[in-house]
């Protein structure tokens, strides 16, 4: 190569359009600079490529990375972790763009590109987002050939003509492996994309601190159940157990909950046998497939229990995966409602779950004591703290105010008795515990919907909620929902029907399809989606293992590395082999020219007409017998001869051979037509 | 030991190409003459493969296993892709002009398409020599002229030329070693040096040859025929009414040379050379110039013919194969 070599102007062009289609997926998690950075080396390229500006300084190439650096340092306050390191790959590549002095940099940067793809991948796996990635690398092949095609000297779609040809044939071969490659396991632990969840479920609820809750229509997670769907007053998701509180916060108690234990585990199991016995309820039986939340907490049923492997039990009765969940993932439960959560809790629990802050909220705490000793029984205390949210003016609300930061329960219920669920189930867990009976805050979601088309319930982001356990001797910790008290739509109908009045329902999310449920059309498209991308995830997204195996036993009857190796061949050589063919065909020698294609075709019509061609007889011997005979054809037929005779026999430059033979198309068109009306 | 593993290695594969690739005059590729195999970037694809692969694993990433498959065949139809860009195509080596010592042969190939097909990106390059890359995309053949430096007087052969493809993909490199029936007659290489008196030789009858017309002094005039230059119109004659006339010029070859071998000093690619210059510049004057040779004589003449005849007796002298001197007193060898 000689030593001005500059990449060649089409493959210039496709590159700039790929790392776009690569930068605008990943915008919203990259710092909005990348892409002004990106834009600025575009632009510099273009100028160098055009011969107006300059190539960078040195000092300038040297000092351009570093700025990156230090913005990407800034922007995360991290280098290390999965987004920066997209960020860094990302500026690496922009920048390379002013680099680019040998085919060798063209390369790299193409390489760099198809990595940077599969970044994407990694946090989003949907069916919309791999038809874009997919797009996107045909987008860079397209790029890699036109770094081989010189002749174009502008953007040139026939080298993506040429990478749509070479992708279409290679995916019954990708198809082939992906069916077939087994999926190891992870070989080591990699850092994960950062916790991005828009409103689920935290492990921290502080009430008074959010004042206008924002919601998110995404999918939190989706359940089919084997049997009947529970109705939906009774779709509890459990995730967390909340039970400490430092007077504004309530958190997870991590360090005193750990796995469940083997007798409790064993009793645990026992209910989850099929109860053969009247009035006792069989364990239903149900998969989520849980969108990931890079954390390890799933969410069941209470009392559940999943014969995973690589979920757990936590002693207080929640799921917990062994791995962070950063990708969908799907698991089975069984789930015995009616059965008791932990019905002795030792003392030392006691203690944990009804200890609260010294001082503070004083008034709560007079008011829990009065209303205990009216009460009497730890039960009917419940229901009267209850009634009092029925009864008294609390209102439901997704804006509520916010707390005072000293005694904000008190403030909450003597005060502004405004809030959402986490106000109610906070306030209520304190009454709770000020009266000393062992209450704790659970998070999770509630509700659901279902969608007809593949009979899942679909739970989302707004579902998310909050409510309380109160633990009661002898029947364990009860469920006990204080929002239910103050917004029953809420819990009967859903969010969106709670809102109904306030109009607060996905408000900040007008482009959500969630908002516009009521459109009939725009629903059961929706929901139609829905299912598609419920099949995309469940199939494609999840081919693994036991999945993997039955596919493979469908198309092969038994699984043995012989069948499989055969397999592997057979289709893929006789994929091979068309793609040979198809080159082959295009390279044939023995193809008929357009002209005498046209040529033929009118032959054929004459022949019709009663004029056939003699063998040997010349084009224009012929054209001259058929003139003489039928001088109404004479005019076009000698037109339609003489061009034909001139492409034969010519030697054409390209532009004019391309008038001709448009012309000599125009004639025998003509003439056929004429022919026809004869 | 290693040395002599390598030469035999070496020895093998050449043996090897010659049956696979006899010399020819023209040739057309085919699966029998190609030869293909990952080209450097074409190795950093596969580890980037195997990175994307184990990144795919670590996440349990089937979109990201779908994309390294999609990636892992593509590559493999490109081998198709890569091998149909040379197959079909024939290459033919085009008649070459003789070149002095020291400078550069142009060689000229043409590559014909029998299909519609098009190709890309097809480089043809000889060791020592700068490559050329040739694109068959709207005529059916294309012709690429590639310069090669020679040194030393004789019939050059050129080596294998390489013919080489990496479109489309850029990771495999499809290629051909090609021994094209290509003979270059080059000449000793020209080298200034003094000429004696003796070795001009005065014309039997001075003054009475007519060389070449067109050139300085009178001659006679003739009669005018459209196209003759205006300058060279007798127009005082045609003013006394001569009619239309027109001067002739011609110069008179003064002198006969004879290069001879004996006249000049140093060992024979020297006085290869000076003669080769002096046979230079006296076909730049009107002069006839004759050549002596040991064992070889030729009488003086004029013209380029002439030249050349003695240039290739230069260039072939002493060169020992039966097929100089076979060739010595033919005109000029033809492809």
């Amino acid at each position: 190569m000689s030593l001005a070599w500059q990449i060649p102007r089409n493959c210039l062009a496709w590159i700039l359009i790929a790392q776009l289609a690569l930068i605008l997926p990943h915008f919203e998690r990259l710092p909005w600079w990348v892409l002004a950075v990106y834009l600025l080396c575009a632009l510099w390229r273009i100028m160098i490529y055009q011969g107006r500006w300059s190539l960078p300084a040195k000092w300038l190439k040297l000092l351009l990375p570093f700025l990156c650096i230090y913005g990407i340092y800034n922007s995360y306050g991290t280098l290390v972790g999965l987004e920066p390191t997209v960020a860094l790959l990302f500026s690496g590549f922009c920048l390379k763009l002013l680099e680019v002095s040998a085919p060798r940099d063209a390369y790299l940067i193409i390489f760099l590109a198809f990595f940077v793809a599969v970044t994407e991948f990694l946090f989003v796996q949907d069916f919309w987002a791999a038809c874009i990635i997919f797009l996107t690398l045909l987008l860079i092949i397209t790029a890699l050939i036109a770094l081989h095609q010189h002749s174009f000297d502008q953007l040139s779609f026939a080298s993506f003509r040429k990478a749509l040809v070479i992708c279409s044939q290679a995916i019954p071969l990708m198809v082939l492996l992906f069916l077939v490659f087994p999926r190891f396991d992870p070989l080591w632990s990699v850092p994960l994309p950062a916790h991005q969840a828009k409103t689920g479920v935290t492990d921290t609820i502080t009430p008074g601190d959010i004042s206008n809750l924002s919601q998110s229509g995404a999918l939190a997670f989706r359940v089919e159940f084997e049997s009947e769907i529970p109705p939906r007053p009774q779709l509890y998701w459990r995730g967390l157990v909340l039970s400490e509180f430092d007077g504004r916060s309530w958190r997870q108690q991590a360090d005193f909950r750990g796995p469940m234990r083997e007798p409790q585990l064993l009793g645990v199991l026992k209910q989850m046998e099929p109860q053969q016995a009247e009035g006792l309820v069989t364990p239903i039986k149900y998969s989520i497939i849980q969108e990931p939340t890079q954390q390890p907490w799933l969410f069941a049923l209470a009392l559940a229990y999943s014969p995973e492997q690589n979920i757990r039990l936590s002693s207080d009765y929640r799921l917990v995966s062994k791995n962070i969940v950063h990708s969908r993932i799907k698991y089975r439960v069984l789930s015995n409602p009616q059965a008791p959560l932990e019905p002795k809790l030792s003392s030392f629990h006691r203690q944990l779950d009804t200890a609260l802050p010294r001082g503070g909220n004083p008034g709560s705490r007079q008011l829990a004591n009065a209303m205990l000793k009216e009460a009497g029984t730890e039960s009917a205390y419940v229901q009267q703290v209850l009634a009092m949210i029925r009864q008294q003016n609390f209102v439901y609300t997704l804006k509520p105010p916010l707390l005072a930061e000293q005694d904000s329960i008190d403030d909450f219920l003597f005060n502004t008795r405004r809030g959402f669920c986490s106000h109610y189930a906070s306030s209520f867990v304190f009454l709770m515990r000020a009266a000393g009976i062992p209450a704790r805050v659970v998070a999770g979601y509630q509700g659901g919907e279902v969608n007809p088309i593949t009979g899942t319930v679909l739970v989302h982001q707004f579902d998310a909620h909050s409510w309380a356990e109160v633990w009661i001797a002898g029947r364990g910790w009860r469920r006990v929902d204080p929002t239910a008290a103050v917004a029953p739509d809420r819990i009967e109908f859903g969010l969106e029907m709670a809102l109904q009045k306030e109009g607060s329902f996905l408000s900040n999310n007008l482009l959500s399809p969630m908002r516009y449920r009521n459109v009939v059309w725009l629903n059961r498209l929706r929901l139609q989606l829905d299912a598609f991308n419920y099949q995309w995830a469940n199939l494609i997204l999840q081919y693994r293992g036991e999945q993997q195996l039955k596919v493979l036993e469908s198309l092969l009857g038994k699984v043995t590395p012989l069948r499989l190796g055969l397999m592997i061949l057979g289709v893929g050589a006789a994929v091979l082999l068309l793609v040979a063919l198809f080159l082959l065909k295009q390279s044939g020698s023995n193809k008929r020219a357009l002209e005498t294609k046209i040529y033929l075709r009118l032959c054929r019509s004459l022949e019709r007409a009663g004029f056939v061609r003699k063998v040997g007889e010349g084009a224009i011997d012929f054209a001259r017998r058929v003139a003489e005979q039928e001088p109404r054809w004479k005019a076009r037929l000698l037109a339609v001869t003489r061009l034909y005779v001139q492409l034969c026999y010519q030697p054409l430059a390209a532009e004019q051979r391309k008038v001709v033979i448009k012309q000599l198309r125009k004639e025998a068109f003509s003439l056929r037509y004429q022919l026809k009306l004869a | 030991m290693f040395e002599k593993l390598k030469q035999l290695i070496a020895k093998r594969f050449q043996y090897f190409l010659n049956r696979r690739l006899p010399v020819s005059h023209s040739i057309t590729l085919n699966q029998k003459r190609l030869f293909i195999f990952p080209s450097r970037s074409g190795w950093w694809y596969f580890f980037l493969l195997l990175v994307i692969l184990m990144v795919a694993i670590n996440y349990q990433n089937n979109m990201a296993f779908a994309l390294v498959f999609l990636l892992a065949s593509v590559f493999v139809v490109g081998i198709l892709h890569t091998f149909a860009n040379l197959s079909g195509l024939t290459i033919t080596a085009l008649r070459s002009e003789p070149v002095f010592s020291g400078d550069y042969v142009q060689l000229q190939i043409e590559l014909t398409r029998s299909g519609k097909r098009r190709y890309f990106d097809i480089r043809l390059s000889w060791p020592d020599a700068q490559a050329t890359s040739v694109t068959l995309s709207d005529n059916s053949a294309a012709t690429a002229t590639l310069y090669v430096p020679v040194a030393g007087r004789g019939w050059f052969r050129p080596n294998r030329l390489t013919v080489a493809t990496v479109y489309p993909l850029g990771l495999l490199r499809c290629w051909s070693l090609l021994l094209l029936d290509i003979d270059v007659l080059v000449y000793p290489k020209p080298m200034a040096a003094p000429l004696s008196q003796a070795q001009v030789v005065e014309g039997e009858a001075d003054g009475e040859r007519l060389a070449v017309v067109g050139a300085d002094d009178f001659y006679e005039f003739s009669e005018y025929h459209p196209g003759d230059p205006l300058k060279h119109v007798h127009w005082k004659g045609y003013a006394k009414g001569q009619g239309l006339l027109t001067k002739q010029f011609a110069s008179y070859s003064e002198q006969q040379h004879y290069l001879d071998w004996q006249d000049f000093q140093g060992d024979v690619e020297q006085r290869l050379s000076y003669l080769c210059y002096w046979i230079l510049q006296l076909e730049k004057t009107a002069d006839d110039y004759g050549l002596r040779l040991p064992g070889i004589e030729f009488a003086p003449a004029h013209g380029r013919q002439h030249q050349q005849k003695l240039l290739k007796a230069l260039a072939l002298f002493r060169l020992g194969d039966a097929e100089t001197q076979e060739n010595l007193d033919q005109p000029e060898r033809s492809q």
